[in-house]
């Protein structure tokens, strides 16, 4: 424990305070000398630090893009509509004669050629009245000659002015009315004996079979709003139907191709072209009825079917088409963003014809020449400074897949 | 306290239990207490989330945050301010509240307020989930499920409805839905060919569920002596059994659901993908929830992992990832051992000075026991065992020994001077108590402010001060007991032996202890000549005063000129050996895209990063499927164009992973144009201070005008992004999310007999599926898991823009197609709606790169002032983040520190009665300042809040050290010395504690220094500060003494010259 007492300590020395001060003195200089440089080489050493930081920085808030260039739009823009499948010619066919079925040819998926026996109505009342309109016209026409004669007669004795006007013109006009009777039982027999060609049901054009709603030994009566006994139809070719709503009505001209598929053939597409349109929009669904001809010749479309009928809009002219991605809404007005020779943004006002969805048809406003930026960036603005993707890398590591 | 010692002497086993029962208690309380990395950052915030399938961020939050949030302001008390995120779907609506709220009330009005707007919200909307959120709570274990043989829905439905429940049940663990895979669900996929061809609609099919398959009970019959349980067959048991159930009779027929939809076990569209190392994967994060231990909540975890591998389908492998523990462990038991080294060179140290065992025994017994007892301390006030709250013990290790150390030399000396023990003790600790207690209060008020700071950085340095104020308690009260109990043994015999020395020479000694009592020696020979070195500078100073004085403030000035080249961090930057990088495709990539996009990256990073270092990469892809877990989401995702790509390197190749993410950031935008890189805070120390949000600089425009707001940040961005040090500059909300628009013509559907409604309907379960306008489940019997039955359209069918034309609104005759009626029209819309306040906001976040913060925030607040002219006048601009945490922690510390300085000039001026003195000695303390500056430029370190605990520290040791000369001088001046020779004898005879306490701190600090954990400035600052300070302590303070007590002398003789006269 050193407990200091000025008056134990020895009386300072001028001498050796003096020579003391001076080392002191230089030690304080050599200190402050560095500190000072320790100082220095601090803010040097942050301030380049700082520099190459900014430099850094710099670099970092120019972005990189990918370019793209337009290209000349060829694709077809889809239209999917449902659609019915109908058969060329559909023809249900009924019975004209009441009767019993006596029996049938052809059951359905049977392919008949126009004028087949398809069934056999069995009427035996119909042959009786046949029976019965054959005497009615022997009647008739015994009736009519005697009537002949008696005005022949008549007609003599008037001559002889032994009867009277009256009674001849009665007898003459007996006749005409008896003539006609005959022919109207005639006539009678005539309709009942075509009746008799009904019996037998008919294919009214080569066909396929559709339906057959009777059998043997039904009970067939004749008549509208009864129903059909047989269905065929032609199905060599197909009608399709489609509702096309009024949007596109417009492009529905005759000629205009499309495709036709169908669930129960999972990749397979038909061929079909417009052939027709009703020219007219239906009031209750605004829908353009449109009629469309499939070529049929393996049979494989059937009448009935529910189908998907894919219209292929052709583009108007050729347009250039951009991916969707590269679409910037800058004040509302679609946009994208190309590259001049300075590396600099432009942005171009363009107009969009036709969204395809992953791409757009742009009509005004690009050139073939532009490089688009692929992913523009959100707060993209005019003239801001930006650097193209290293391409050579891009190679490089492709060559190197290779 | 002089009675304590009293009692010390006379009843000497009561302090001896004293200190048997704190070495109890403490080691109680170190074992009991959990262990963390940080405290509980306890901010009192209820996260209210959303959700509706398919909603637009924009409906999301003007149809249901935005009047839930009007609702709140009217019904919930305490509310500080309210933040909303409205994602596709979902909306999280998080509430801050004031800090003295009671959270059971907030969250019950948070849940009131819910139930009033739900009525006038979208139909079908359910109720909010609500619950207590924790922006301080990240993942500190994640488990991933992966799979060669087995499907992502099998994967998911594992982890979400096998795992998870068990991992719940580990105390503490908060388990949020997993991330990735497939979520199981049972699907109708409706077929719109089908379903115009039988003229059906796909409400149809949802209609024939909801009546076929119901879960209703139809009670019990009782028949004879038995009550019969009655079943019947409303919900199908098998999956199969679905496809049968009838829709409709039609031509003689019944129609099936089979006939138009496909029911089967599937998966919604996927949302979240998680891929590790490539291969897809199943996430699930544990967080800690409530004040359990980190350590034992991961312990828990492991604990069950082969209890967990057992319930896994064959071919599923579990795997843990992002296990935190060892980080927690190292940094903890790196401050352990840094204290544990701290105690050994100072008790080393003490042994030098004293040359005495038995009483450096003394001193290094009541170390422990103050810390034992500060840490029982902290227990008791529900304090966690963590960095914070031992850095500030090993802090106090140094001042500890201090109060021991003076109380013991000073019992020696008046041993030495003959007394005996007893009167020696008591002498002793009467001189010594008063200046004692003067240095532990003025320590007690330097720490004050800490412990009023608020906010994340009070949570944070309150403990830490508060461990420091009780270790310096207990050392005191410690030293007034079980230190004088000890002496009374200890030095009594130290005595005894000595004076038997004296009379028959020297014991005979091993040859170990007379080396080192020569050592001893040869040490206390040229501490002498220090002293004499000391004392003929110091009688040089006090030759020249005034030049002495202005010289030493001059340097001390220039050196404080260098303060403005350290920079600010909030807090030093922590090593982590994982990256965390956050990518954004071009807005709208769908999730598929997004994780090809991942896959190239994946490749480009492993080309870019050294062979070998990688140990695994995991992408988290998309939005997570729940919004409990879009809560807790700290990366700014919005949706599938997003990805979290997590780099974890080798520990032992890469322990800094720093200088490989600069190489990341400067290639990888390079090679992915339109992909936006954002490197986000790895670990957990950054996450926590970031307070949830994704990086530390958020500048926000909050106000009504948003497309100005949106405008004004957007214009602002270039000008931003070229500050130096700023890191991935990115406007938050994403505006260009690519968007279809329907523009139904209403007065051409009324004509075909369609209303808005029925379009809408047509469009909605095909698109979005069934499950928000008609939940219906499927109980699966085996498991007893239930899974959400969803009838919709799948997505593959549906490819390109024709088929959304093509969509049927109407299936009847004629049928209607959406494109009949409406026309569609490309635009953009937001990809995520936020507000502040209910005020829609804009934010462009920001990192630092090789900056400090707080020179970058000066830049970019610079710019905000400059163009704030060009924002609207009522929209608000701030800059939020890390940043404004920092901003006030710095100016709570200044203020505080000031303050501090103000209280403890008057303490002293109790203590001394005197103005002048306390005055002199506050004079000394910039050097201190200039000591820190000098230190932390030298060494390159920014300041930071730990570097202004140190500062702190220093100006509380400081002034107890001047209050040592100041008190010697001012006996020596009363004793009537001339001034000139009390400042020197002052000097001399203070010489040795002064330097003593100093050094003891200095070596104290020094481990801490030297580490590169985070408290690393802490200990530099209290070198540097300490040095410098101490110096002027010796220096400075006694001349200014002379020199005022100089001028007081001569003005009094002169006085009384006059009076003479």
């Amino acid at each position: 424990m050193s407990h200091y007492d000025p008056a134990n300590m020895p009386p300072p020395d001028p001498q050796a305070q003096a020579a003391l001060a001076r080392k002191a003195r230089r030690w304080l200089i050599g200190l402050a000398v560095a500190a000072l440089a320790l100082a220095i080489w601090g803010v040097v050493s942050r301030r380049l630090r700082e520099a190459d930081l900014a430099k850094l920085t710099l670099e970092a808030a120019t972005p990189t893009v990918e370019l793209v260039t337009p290209q000349v739009s060829t694709a077809v823009q889809e239209l999917i509509l449902p659609a019915n499948v109908e058969a060329f010619y559909d023809a249900p066919i009924y019975a004209r004669v009441n009767g019993y079925l006596k029996s049938w040819a052809h059951d359905i998926g049977d392919r008949v050629k126009a004028g087949e026996v398809l069934a056999v109505i069995d009427a035996p009342d119909l042959e009786q009245q046949v029976e019965q309109a054959k005497g009615d016209l022997g009647l008739s026409v015994a009736q009519a000659g005697l009537a002949g004669i008696t005005a022949k007669r008549w007609t003599a004795l008037r001559d002889q002015n032994a009867v009277s006007l009256q009674s001849t013109d009665e007898k003459t006009h007996d006749l005409t009315a008896k003539s006609s009777a005959a022919v109207a039982a005639k006539a009678n027999l005539d309709r009942l004996n075509a009746l008799k060609s009904f019996l037998t049901l008919v294919a009214p054009f080569d066909g396929v079979v559709t339906a057959r709603n009777t059998d043997i030994g039904a009970l067939i009566d004749a008549g509208v709003g009864k129903r059909d006994l047989f269905r065929v139809a032609d199905i060599h070719a197909m009608r399709i139907y489609t509702s096309v709503p009024q949007a596109y009505a417009a492009k529905m001209k005759t000629g205009l191709s499309a495709r036709l598929l169908l669930p129960q053939y999972p990749g397979r597409e038909f061929e079909a072209k417009v052939i027709a349109n009703a020219n007219a929009i239906t009031l209750n669904s605004r829908t353009l009825l449109v009629q469309l001809l499939a070529e049929n010749r393996d049979g494989a479309l059937w009448p009935g079917s529910f189908g998907q009928i894919r219209f292929q809009l052709p583009p108007d002219g050729a347009p250039l088409s951009v991916p969707a991605g590269a679409l910037v809404f800058l004040n509302g007005k679609p946009q994208v963003a190309t590259l001049d020779d300075k590396n600099r943004v432009r942005l171009k006002t363009i107009t969009i014809a036709r969204d395809l969805g992953a791409t757009l048809e742009v009509s005004t406003g690009l050139t073939p020449q532009d490089s688009v930026i692929k992913s523009p960036w959100q707060s993209i603005r005019d003239g801001e400074l930006v650097r193209v993707m290293d391409e050579k890398d891009e190679n490089g590591a492709r060559g190197a897949a290779k | 306290m002089l009675a304590l010692v009293l009692i010390a002497l006379k009843r000497p086993y009561t302090f001896m239990v004293l200190g048997l029962v704190i070495l109890i208690l403490g080691t109680i309380a170190v074992l009991k207490t959990p262990t963390d990395i940080f405290p509980a950052i306890g901010i009192p915030v209820v996260s209210v989330i959303w959700t509706y399938v398919g909603l637009a961020p924009d409906d999301m939050s003007g149809r249901v945050v935005y009047p839930y949030e009007l609702a709140l302001t009217t019904l919930v008390n305490d509310i500080e301010h309210i933040e909303s995120q409205n994602f596709f779907g979902y909306g999280v609506t998080k509430i801050y509240f004031q800090p003295n709220v009671k959270i059971d009330l907030a969250v019950a009005q948070v849940s009131a307020a819910s139930q009033t707007v739900l009525k006038n919200l979208p139909p079908g909307i359910n109720p909010p989930q609500v619950m207590v959120y924790n922006a301080s709570t990240v993942p500190v274990i994640q488990l991933a499920l992966s799979s060669k043989t087995r499907s992502e829905v099998e994967l998911n439905d594992t982890a979400q409805n096998f795992l998870r429940p068990q991992l719940t049940t580990i105390q503490g663990a908060a388990v949020p839905y997993p991330y990735g895979g497939k979520v199981r669900q049972v699907r109708v996929d409706l077929n719109q060919e089908k379903l115009q061809a039988l003229g059906l609609q796909p409400q149809d099919v949802v209609d024939t569920i909801a009546r076929q398959n119901l879960i209703l009970p139809v009670g019990t019959q009782k028949i004879g002596e038995f009550e019969y349980n009655v079943l019947i067959n409303d919900a199908p048991e098998q999956i199969k059994t679905l496809n049968d159930l009838p829709i409709k009779r039609a031509d003689g027929t019944i129609i099936y659901l089979r006939d138009v939809s496909f029911v089967h076990n599937g998966n919604p569209p996927q949302i979240n993908m998680v891929r590790v190392d490539g291969g897809l994967a199943v996430l699930m994060p544990v967080q800690t929830s409530g004040s359990a231990s980190t350590l034992e909540v991961i312990a828990g975890v492991k604990k069950m992992l082969p209890k967990l591998r057992l319930m896994l389908p064959e071919g599923v492998e579990l795997t843990v990832i992002g296990d935190q523990s060892p980080f927690i462990s190292d940094a903890v038991t790196s401050v352990v051992r840094e204290g544990l080294i701290a105690a050994t060179l100072t008790g080393l140290m003490i042994l030098l000075f004293l040359g005495s065992w038995r009483s450096t025994i003394i001193i290094t017994i009541s170390i422990p026991l103050s810390i034992l007892a500060a840490l029982a301390a902290l227990a008791a006030i529900g304090e966690t065992i963590n960095v914070m709250t031992l850095g500030g013990l090993s802090l106090a290790v140094g001042i500890l020994v201090d109060d021991a150390t003076v109380t013991i030399e000073n019992v020696n000396r008046h041993l030495e001077a003959g007394e005996e023990i007893d009167d020696a003790i008591v002498k002793a600790a009467k001189e010594i108590i008063s200046p004692a207690t003067v240095s532990l209060f003025c320590i007690i008020i330097v720490f004050a402010p800490m412990l009023l700071l608020g906010g994340v950085a009070g949570y944070l340095f309150r403990p830490l001060a508060e461990a420091v104020v009780f270790a310096m308690i207990a050392s005191y009260i410690l030293t007034y007991t079980l230190v004088e109990t000890m002496a009374r043994y200890f030095l009594s015999e130290q005595q005894r032996l000595k004076g038997e020395e004296e009379k028959h020479g020297p014991r005979p000694r091993g040859k170990f202890v007379t080396t080192l009592t020569r050592l001893q020696l040869a040490f206390e020979h040229r501490f002498e000549a220090l002293v004499g070195a000391y004392a003929r500078l110091l009688t040089l100073a006090l030759a020249a005063p005034r030049r002495f004085v202005a010289g030493f403030m001059a340097a001390v000035a220039l050196s404080l000129c260098l303060a403005p080249f350290l920079g600010r961090n909030f807090f030093p930057d922590a090593e982590s050996n994982e990256i965390r990088m956050h990518v954004r495709a071009p807005m709208g990539t769908r999730i598929e895209e997004t994780g090809a996009l991942c896959d190239r990256i994946e490749a480009k990073i492993r080309e870019i990063l050294p062979k070998g270092s990688l140990s695994s990469i995991v992408d988290n892809i998309g939005l997570p499927v729940s919004g409990v877990n879009m809560s807790y989401n700290n990366s700014g995702t919005i949706g599938a164009t997003d990805a979290d790509i997590m780099i974890t390197f080798d520990r032992d190749r890469v322990s800094n992973s720093n200088p490989m993410m600069e190489l990341l950031r400067q290639k990888l935008p390079r090679e992915f144009p339109g992909a936006t890189f954002a490197m986000l805070p790895a670990d957990i120390v950054t996450q926590i201070l970031n307070f949830g949000l994704p990086a530390p600089l958020d500048i926000q425009a909050i106000g009504v005008q948003r497309a100005e707001n949106r405008a004004y940040l957007e214009k602002i961005f270039e000008r931003l992004s070229r500050v130096p040090g700023i890191a991935d500059p990115r406007i938050q909300q994403a505006n260009n999310l690519p968007t279809l628009f329907v523009d139904v013509d209403r007065t051409l559907a009324q004509e075909v007999g369609l209303t808005e409604k029925d379009v809408t309907l047509a469009l909605q379960t095909p698109l979005a599926g069934s499950f928000q306008s008609a939940p219906n489940f499927w109980l699966d019997t085996r498991s007893g898991v239930s899974y959400p039955l969803v009838a919709m359209e799948p997505q593959y069918w549906l490819t390109d823009l024709e088929a959304l034309y093509n969509l049927p609104v109407f299936t009847g005759n004629p049928p209607q197609l959406l494109g009949g009626v409406a026309t569609l029209r490309r635009g953009w819309s937001a990809g995520i709606v936020t507000r502040y306040n209910a005020q829609p906001s804009f934010d462009i976040y920001a990192g630092v790169r090789e900056r400090d913060l707080g020179g970058v925030a000066d830049d970019v607040d610079a710019i905000l002032k400059e163009t704030r002219n060009e924002a609207p006048a009522a929209s608000t601009i701030v800059l939020r983040g890390q940043y404004s945490t920092m901003h006030s922690a710095y100016t709570q510390l200044f203020v505080g520190l000031a303050l501090a300085v103000l209280f403890v000039y008057l303490v002293i001026v109790v203590n001394f009665q005197s103005w002048l003195d306390p005055f002199l000695i506050v004079c000394a303390l910039p050097t201190a300042l200039a000591g820190i500056v000098w230190i932390l430029f030298l060494t390159g370190t920014t300041l930071s809040v730990p570097a202004l605990t140190g500062a702190i520290m220093c100006m509380g040791v400081a002034t107890a050290n001047s209050n040592l000369i100041v008190a010697f001088a001012r006996e020596r001046l009363d004793a009537g010395d001339e001034p000139i020779h009390a400042a020197a004898a002052a000097g001399a005879t203070r010489f040795r504690p002064v330097l003593m306490t100093a050094l003891a701190m200095i070596i104290g600090m020094g481990p801490m220094a030297l580490s590169a954990e985070q408290n690393a400035p802490l200990g530099r600052a209290v070198i540097g500060g300490l040095a410098f300070a101490t110096t002027a302590t010796l220096l400075l303070l006694p001349v200014l003494i002379s020199l005022a007590h100089g001028f007081l002398a001569r003005r009094k003789q002169q006085g009384q010259a006059d009076v003479a006269l």
